[in-house]
């Protein structure tokens, strides 16, 4: 049995997906790994190129076809149901790990258990590179301090992206499963409901980059990224009453400001404006913070 | 039945309060969400209330608790204000027609709104309402998602919705919540006998489902040294009936000097009680112990137990007792204790026509003058709680999570 399962769902990008299983080839952990890949309803060149590229790669390699493209929550609660190492990472076709990034997530595992923590309510994020298609790679801190559930809500410090967890197997069930209305943002619900059930996130020691997210919103809906956030505040409701209105409307707030970003990026500037408005009028404070914080920034 | 651990049924358990609530339906509720947590089901408590303390129980980690109820301190004064204002109308016992529907909209619809908004949001696969309060706000409740709705009720049937004096004395909540039952596709009830009382329409939705019990193990039970005591536990209150116990040890304290009687538990008639003790002069044998967390050591320790209730529901101090080799005495018409126990074989049944004190002194007098007696009782009692063995109950728990039983299961198994 393999000690560690690495879950990468694809979708008609094998090129990314080759990208994605180099930097896994290049870990310097040396453990016994498998990678699974579910291919979510390919067009058949593409699928074809995605098993041509998983025969040359040396990893152990599991390659499980969807008949039909389902989306990427479904996706994710088919890997899961996959998985049955032990401990458990995901990535994403496209984004890459860097060498040490899992020797010194299970260095952080090992830091727990002689500490006496119970791993299996714990997740090792870590910092991440940040890169838009076009300008230079940018650090992204992840900050496990506070309250992580209000951090996730803002995502200002703590940032819910998979591809930087590994945790036990038991650890992921903690969260349950992906939410499948969710087509966007199932990253962020599955976070929030693994801190509401008592989880906690924490860094490695290595404070550097561990991996890279390579970043793009083009073709991305800007109505269905917002509408994805209401979703989550209505689900986790419950979470928010405890923290009051004004947290509550500094999140919808900044929701608003990425929705923002999503539309601007796919050239929808009265869609963005849109965004904008309704932002301030959730969180004028913020807005304003936002404004001048831009402004600043030319 | 369990499912492995992919936690794919998502459940949604409802309850009004429980805050530290330390109540026995309480107790069954988080105990419940453990073990099925435990068989790999996502697990949610759904609650509404005020405070923002967390469960008496122990809860287990992986278990999503959600008060839907918005805090007080996060609203405005005049909300806060106003919040008092509703709150002394709700304690109006005049009920006068139209506005005691008021009165009740004003009292409950706020939960049902927003227990209907939160499953909606969440959309759990099935919804386990837990005492009357959730069961008729969530049966009431307008949720466009259908997930399975269960009721799971705590009480003697009459007690939570004929008695005037249980829950909401609203004569409106009463009706509705005798109402509402039809809308659920499944519902719980602790004892065969208490099906009789439901509607002919109801019968095939009703699961009896005892309550577990605790098993401790041989070797403790074995090796404990007993000591001269007779132990009562259960909240001061009218219904467990505590007059009754110390008025019988009155009459037979004299002849067991050695013998003292430790009642366990808090609540409103603790002064009365302790008034009644020192009045009959018995402040050395008779003991009002209050609360305790180690229940555990009492019942190692205890050598009966008696249980003068007037009813229960089911009786969790009763299987807590046997479990623990303690030989039960309580009355025969007591529904619970005789489902539980058996005269004479797991414990003593004491007539309940005649002086009711007196019955109990000489049912306890006799269980007290044999050691071999008490220790033959206790044997049949350990092997009758493997009957609610915490195993047992959650395969029972997960039929009704699944419909697997009544017609509702002859008709999935017909199609």
């Amino acid at each position: 049995m393999t000690t560690l399962d690495v879950l990468i769902p694809h979708y008609n990008d094998s090129s990314a997906l080759a990208l994605s299983l180099e930097s896994i080839e290049n870990q310097t952990w040396a453990g016994s790994k498998r990678v699974i890949v579910v291919d979510d309803g390919s067009e058949r060149d593409e699928l074809q190129k995605t098993e041509q590229v998983i025969l040359q790669s040396s990893l152990n390699i599991e390659l499980i076809k969807s008949p039909e493209n389902l989306g990427r929550p479904k996706t994710r609660n088919k890997l899961l149901d996959a998985a049955d190492a032990p401990f458990l990472a995901w990535l994403d076709a496209g984004d890459i790990w860097y060498k040490d990034k899992i020797q010194s997530q299970f260095n952080c595992l090992y830091d727990l258990v002689h500490k006496g923590d119970d791993v299996d309510t714990h997740w090792i994020t870590c910092n991440y590179d940040w890169k838009w298609e076009g300008k230079r790679r940018r650090k992204v801190d992840q900050i496990a301090r506070g309250d992580q559930l209000k951090e996730l809500f803002i995502g200002d410090k703590l940032r819910a992206y998979l591809w930087t967890l590994l945790g036990t197997r038991k650890s992921f069930e903690r969260a349950a499963r992906f939410d499948e209305r969710l087509l966007r943002l199932q990253d962020l619900d599955y976070f929030i409901s693994f801190v509401r059930a008592g989880g906690r996130l924490v860094t490695p020691s290595n404070r550097n980059s561990l991996c890279c997210y390579f970043k793009s919103d083009i073709g991305r809906n800007a109505a269905e990224i917002r509408g994805c956030y209401n979703t989550i505040f209505n689900k986790h409701n419950a979470a928010l009453l405890e923290f009051g209105p004004t947290f509550t409307q500094r999140a919808k707030s900044k929701a608003d400001f990425v929705a923002s970003r999503f539309a601007k990026n796919n050239s929808e500037h009265g869609l963005a404006m849109a965004y904008k408005f309704h932002a301030f009028k959730s969180d004028p404070r913020y807005a304003l913070f936002r404004l001048k914080q831009s402004l600043n920034q030319g | 039945m369990s499912q492995p651990s992919a936690r794919k049924t998502r459940l949604c358990f409802v309850i009004d309060k429980l805050a530290m609530r330390s109540g026995g339906a309480e107790r069954v509720l988080i105990e419940t969400a453990n073990a099925l947590y435990d068989r790999g089901y996502a697990v949610e408590i759904v609650t509404h209330e005020v405070r923002g303390k967390p469960p008496f129980y122990p809860m287990t980690k992986g278990i999503i608790r959600s008060n839907i109820r918005p805090r007080n301190q996060h609203r405005p004064r005049l909300w806060r204000v106003l919040g008092r204002l509703r709150t002394m109308l709700h304690r109006n016992r005049t009920f006068l027609p139209g506005l005691a529907h008021l009165q009740w909209v004003s009292q409950h619809a706020s939960f049902r709104h927003r227990l209907a908004k939160h499953i909606d949001s969440v959309r759990p696969d099935v919804v386990i309402a837990f005492l009357p309060p959730a069961v008729t706000a969530l049966g009431y409740a307008k949720i466009t998602h259908k997930p399975r709705l269960f009721a799971s009720l705590h009480n003697v049937p009459e007690q939570d919705f004929d008695n005037p004096e249980r829950w909401d004395p609203n004569p409106v909540d009463r009706k509705l919540r005798r109402n509402v039952l039809s809308r659920f596709d499944g519902i719980g009830t602790l004892l065969p006998e208490f099906v009789e009382w439901f509607d002919p329409a109801l019968r095939d939705k009703i699961l009896v489902m005892p309550n577990a019990a605790q098993q401790i193990d041989a070797a403790s039970v074995e090796t404990t040294k007993r000591e001269s005591v007779v132990v009562s536990v259960g909240r001061l209150a009218t219904v467990k009936q505590h007059e009754i116990l110390i008025n019988a040890w009155s009459l037979l304290y004299r002849d067991f000097p050695d013998w003292r009687c430790d009642i366990y538990g808090v609540g409103p008639l603790k002064d009365q009680l302790r008034a009644q003790i020192d009045a009959l002069n018995l402040n050395k044998v008779v003991h009002l112990r209050g609360a305790t967390k180690d229940i555990e050591s009492v019942y190692l320790k205890a050598s009966i137990l008696a249980h003068p209730a007037e009813f229960e529901g089911f009786g969790l101090v009763i299987t807590e007792a046997l479990s623990h080799g303690v030989p039960a005495i309580g009355f025969e018409n007591c529904s619970g204790f005789n489902y539980i126990v058996e005269h004479d074989v797991s414990g003593i049944h004491v007539p309940s026509q005649g002086d009711r004190s007196k019955n109990f002194a000489v049912a306890l007098a006799r269980l007290m003058n044999l050691p071999q007696e008490q220790r033959r009782l206790a044997t049949a009692g350990r092997e009758r709680v493997n009957d609610f063995a915490p195993d047992k109950i959650t395969d029972v728990w997960e039929q009704a999570i699944h419909g697997t039983y009544g017609r509702e299961n002859h008709d999935k198994q017909a199609n």
